[in-house]
């Protein structure tokens, strides 16, 4: 069942948007992106020398006219692309004090994918630490996907491997997303992004954090426990509000810096309400949706 | 500041141990969990400390109901610092006589109790109650000692009987008290019970002379004859003044006799018929003056109304009236009248008593009969022998005054047949023994146990029977006790009777509600002129200041249900107030807290 979120007016304005790489890249069947592979496309790539076997309906005369050579126009094809959609599964993303982080990772996930398909691109979406991935061409097969969020997941997943391991069953170059809090060291943060590189993957990272996440001080919290971890520890002597908001940006800061190092787009909703609205406008202004 | 059930205090611990109990639980028993410790780390405090408990605004409004419930629960009075006490004024008429020290007994019960007030009960709340004419309080509600002390002076005799010891039951049943101070010339026997402590307060009286008017009635002759009774040791010599009551109420003197009254007897005045037109009369000792020798004017004086020959008792039976002894009872107040008679040619009574007798109709006038005939026309009875126990006992009735189920339980007669208009009095496992009605508007009183012949101390259970019967049915026929409004016959309280004439000199107060002070009263008639009714007073044992009979206080007193006399607390409903006031505050903030979880807020 899909989130509330998107519901049938959210999925026909979702319809009307387009993912765009901000490169070509060599996809896998016929689409709407501008490939690498050359071939009987619309958009003009370059001339080569004519050989034969060539369709002399390639030569370019007005060319051969002014060089007295025989040069042929090579165009670049237009194929789909490979749409990579990874959510952090973890319980830190599951945690719904404050806001339902995962409510809205899971309509934005399914939100561009629903984006993707719409423009016949492939999509592979997979949820880290609960071991669910699924890999769909059509869009009759979307609703498919939204059973991937109702499992349970690991307790304490590894992130950098298991995104490792996804990363290197992808087939082809294309775009990836990555959705996920980001609460975690920076150094796991450059493995990931070192993995999405070295694979020429278009990469976006969205960070979501609930209010709990940006303003814990707020909470009349005394007892806690980390759900990932097991970790109990008390609040008992508060949380100074100023010390935590700089020890936040500072961490974003650094998030930001690993991310844009390695060309990856980083984007970061205000709040968690609308998560078809930040698909149409944060993302358009990052340039992933044209 | 006082508490009527102290133990509900216990509720404010407890309570607030339950409430902290809970609410550490719900706020930090179970931790609650958090996305990561990734930033939260460094705010985290080190094991081992004891944690702190912040309170929310919510917890402190429970704790402040707990506490308000547990004061409302444990009657909570800012009224004196100390307990409660009930001190009890015996302000019967015998109060008002004249001691040794030229001062009213009444005066002395009143110093007593204020002496009370400044030592023993000064840091008590006091409610102050009078025993007379009814046992009730002067006081709203429980005040401070000196409240009470003022309330104090307002207070003053009153006519009425001065049965303490019926009175005590009620008071000892009240739970709301600590101790019971009763102010009263009567000694007291046993002044401890099970719950109360009762303290008497020592008036000290010596014996007091006492010379009263025990009845008056008019002869045959229309000599008017005035009965005397001297309670002391010596003879007294009086001056009896009788008057003549005009129909506008004043008195008209006639004529003075003396007389000397021996002591513990009785002696008999006789005045002529005197000239001229009245309602009634009016005889009152003039000498000698209040003092050693006749310490009560309240005796002093007696009421007879010549607008119906209410003296006279008209006695139906197949025995003469000393036979029956009725002689003794009723004196010049009866007229034997013979079975034939009454049929044929009825003289005008007051009253009639039949004994083992019926008529054949139904009489007009208040009616008492005993052990009628089986085969009667009206009202029947059916001889037993066999043992019976008691099913019914309106104790309530005066019938019954001075009496207890046990004192009749042995007496043989005969279940009575009585149609709808009869409610019994007493009723045994066979049937009503005793009936009380209005057949035909007529006050009817039957006995199905053989009252006659009269016998005094040989007989006492049913020679107070007897006498309480006719001083019910009939209250002119002696000129015996005080007739409260409410003993009347309920067929001629119509309309509230007036009074035409009564003696304002004596030293009473009168209560509005009953007609309580003695003088000439007009009963409104249905078919004629009003009727002109005396209400006289004597009581042997009240005039009596010779023997002070003393008041006993057993364990065993019967108790009325707690419930009954429990007493309102004025600082309850207050409390209940600001307790659902709260009660409100805390629902709305359980809504909003509700609400912020719904809204995913913790």
């Amino acid at each position: 069942m899909l989130p509330t979120y998107l519901d049938e007016t959210a999925l026909r304005s979702l319809g009307l948007l387009t993912l765009r790489s901000r490169r070509a890249l060599l996809g896998v069947t016929q689409g709407i992106h501008v490939s690498l592979k050359r071939g009987h496309g619309i958009e003009f790539s370059d001339y080569r020398n004519y050989q034969p076997g060539d369709n002399p309906r390639d030569i370019d005369w007005n060319l051969y006219a002014r060089s007295d050579r025989m040069y042929v126009k090579t165009f670049n094809e237009e194929q789909n692309l490979a749409v990579y959609i990874i959510v952090d599964g973890s319980r830190s993303m599951r945690c719904s004090i404050g806001e339902d982080k995962w409510s809205f990772a899971a309509s934005l996930a399914l939100g561009i994918a629903y984006v993707a398909l719409s423009q016949r691109d492939e999509v592979s979406l997979a949820v880290l630490g609960a071991g669910a991935a699924f890999r769909i061409k059509s869009l009759s097969s979307f609703r498919q996907l939204a059973p991937l969020f109702s499992g349970t997941s690991d307790n304490n997943p590894d992130l950098a491997t298991t995104f490792r391991a996804f990363v290197a069953r992808t087939r082809a170059p294309g775009i990836l997303i990555f959705i996920s809090d980001f609460l975690y060291p920076t150094e796991t943060l450059e493995e990931v992004s070192y993995q999405a590189r070295s694979k020429n993957l278009d990469t976006t990272f969205i960070q979501v954090l609930s209010d709990f996440d940006r303003h814990p001080y707020d909470y009349p919290l005394d007892d806690i426990f980390d759900g990932e971890t097991g970790i109990r520890a008390s609040l008992a002597s508060g949380i100074d509000s100023s010390d935590f908001d700089t020890m936040l940006t500072s961490h974003n800061r650094a998030v930001e810096n690993v991310v844009t190092g390695s060309m990856i787009r980083f984007v970061t909703p205000a709040d968690l309400t609308d998560p078809v609205s930040f698909i149409g406008a944060n993302l358009r202004d990052v340039g992933l949706i044209g | 500041m006082s508490f009527l059930y102290p133990l509900a205090l216990l509720g404010i611990p407890i309570g607030t141990g339950i409430l902290l109990v809970i609410y550490r639980r719900v706020s930090s028993g179970e931790p609650t969990e958090v996305p990561t410790l990734f930033l939260l780390s460094h705010f985290i405090s080190e094991g081992g400390k004891p944690r702190r408990f912040f309170p929310p605004l919510r917890f402190l409004f429970e704790l402040l109901m707990l506490l308000l419930l547990s004061l409302a629960a444990a009657g909570f009075s800012f009224l004196g610092s100390g307990g409660r006490a009930i001190l009890v004024i015996d302000n019967r008429f015998q109060t008002s006589a004249i001691t040794r020290e030229s001062s009213t007994i009444f005066e002395t019960v009143v110093e007593r109790a204020k002496e009370a007030l400044r030592t023993n009960l000064e840091k008590d709340s006091v409610l102050v109650m009078v025993t007379t004419p009814r046992l009730a309080p002067v006081t709203d509600g429980f005040v401070s000692s000196a409240s009470a002390a003022t309330t104090l002076a307002s207070i003053k005799p009153a006519y009425g009987a001065g049965e303490i010891k019926m009175k005590l039951p009620s008071l000892l049943s009240r739970e709301d008290t600590d101790k019971i101070v009763i102010s009263s010339p009567s000694p007291i026997e046993q002044s401890v019970t099970d719950r109360t402590r009762v303290i008497l307060l020592p008036v000290g009286l010596t014996p007091l002379s006492n010379v009263a008017v025990e009845k008056m009635w008019v002869d045959p002759t229309k000599e008017v004859s005035v009965k005397l009774r001297a309670f002391s040791e010596e003879k007294i010599s009086v001056t009896v003044g009788l008057s003549l009551i005009s129909s506008d109420g004043s008195k008209r003197s006639t004529e003075r006799r003396e007389i000397v009254v021996e002591p513990n007897t009785s002696s008999t005045l006789t005045f002529p018929p005197p000239s001229g037109e009245g309602i009634g009369y009016f005889a009152r000792i003039e000498s000698p003056e209040i003092g050693p020798d006749n310490s009560l004017r309240a005796d002093d004086e007696s009421w007879l109304s010549m607008g119906r020959p209410a003296s006279t008792i008209g006695v139906v039976s197949h025995l003469s009236a000393k036979q029956l002894g009725l002689d003794r009872v009723l004196g010049g107040a009866l007229e034997e009248i013979s079975p034939t008679q009454i049929e044929e040619n009825p003289p005008r009574v007051a009253g009639w008593i039949f004994h083992r007798l019926s008529p054949q109709r139904p009489k007009t006038k208040p009616s008492l009969y005993i052990l009628p005939p089986p085969d009667a026309p009206l009202i029947r009875s059916t001889p037993f022998s066999a043992p019976w126990s008691v099913a019914i006992w309106e104790g309530a009735s005066p019938l019954f005054r001075y009496l207890s189920p046990d004192t009749i339980l042995g007496v043989g007669g005969a279940v009575l047949e009585t149609g709808g208009a009869f409610s019994p009095l007493l009723r045994g496992d066979q049937g009503s023994i005793i009936a009380e009605g209005f057949p035909y508007g007529t006050h009817t009183v039957v006995m199905g146990c053989e009252a006659l012949p009269f016998l005094g101390a040989g007989n006492p259970s049913l020679s107070i029977l007897l006498l309480n019967t006719i001083n019910h049915l009939f209250p002119n026929a002696t000129a015996g006790e005080l007739s409260p409004y409410s003993l009347l016959p309920r067929t001629e309280l119509g309309e509230k009777p007036r009074y035409l004439a009564y003696s304002s000199e004596l030293p009473v107060v009168a209560d509005p509600h009953t007609l309580s002070v003695p003088g000439l009263i007009a009963i409104p008639s249905m078919d004629g002129p009003d009727d002109v009714r005396a209400i006289t007073f004597f009581d042997e044992s009240e005039s009596n200041l010779f023997g002070q009979r003393a008041i006993s206080i057993s364990t065993s007193e019967t108790m009325i249900s707690p419930k009954e006399n429990r007493a309102i607390n004025s600082t309850i409903p207050s409390i209940i107030t600001i307790l659902l006031g709260l009660m409100c505050i805390d629902g709305a903030l359980a809504i909003r807290s509700r609400s912020n979880i719904k809204r995913g807020r913790a």
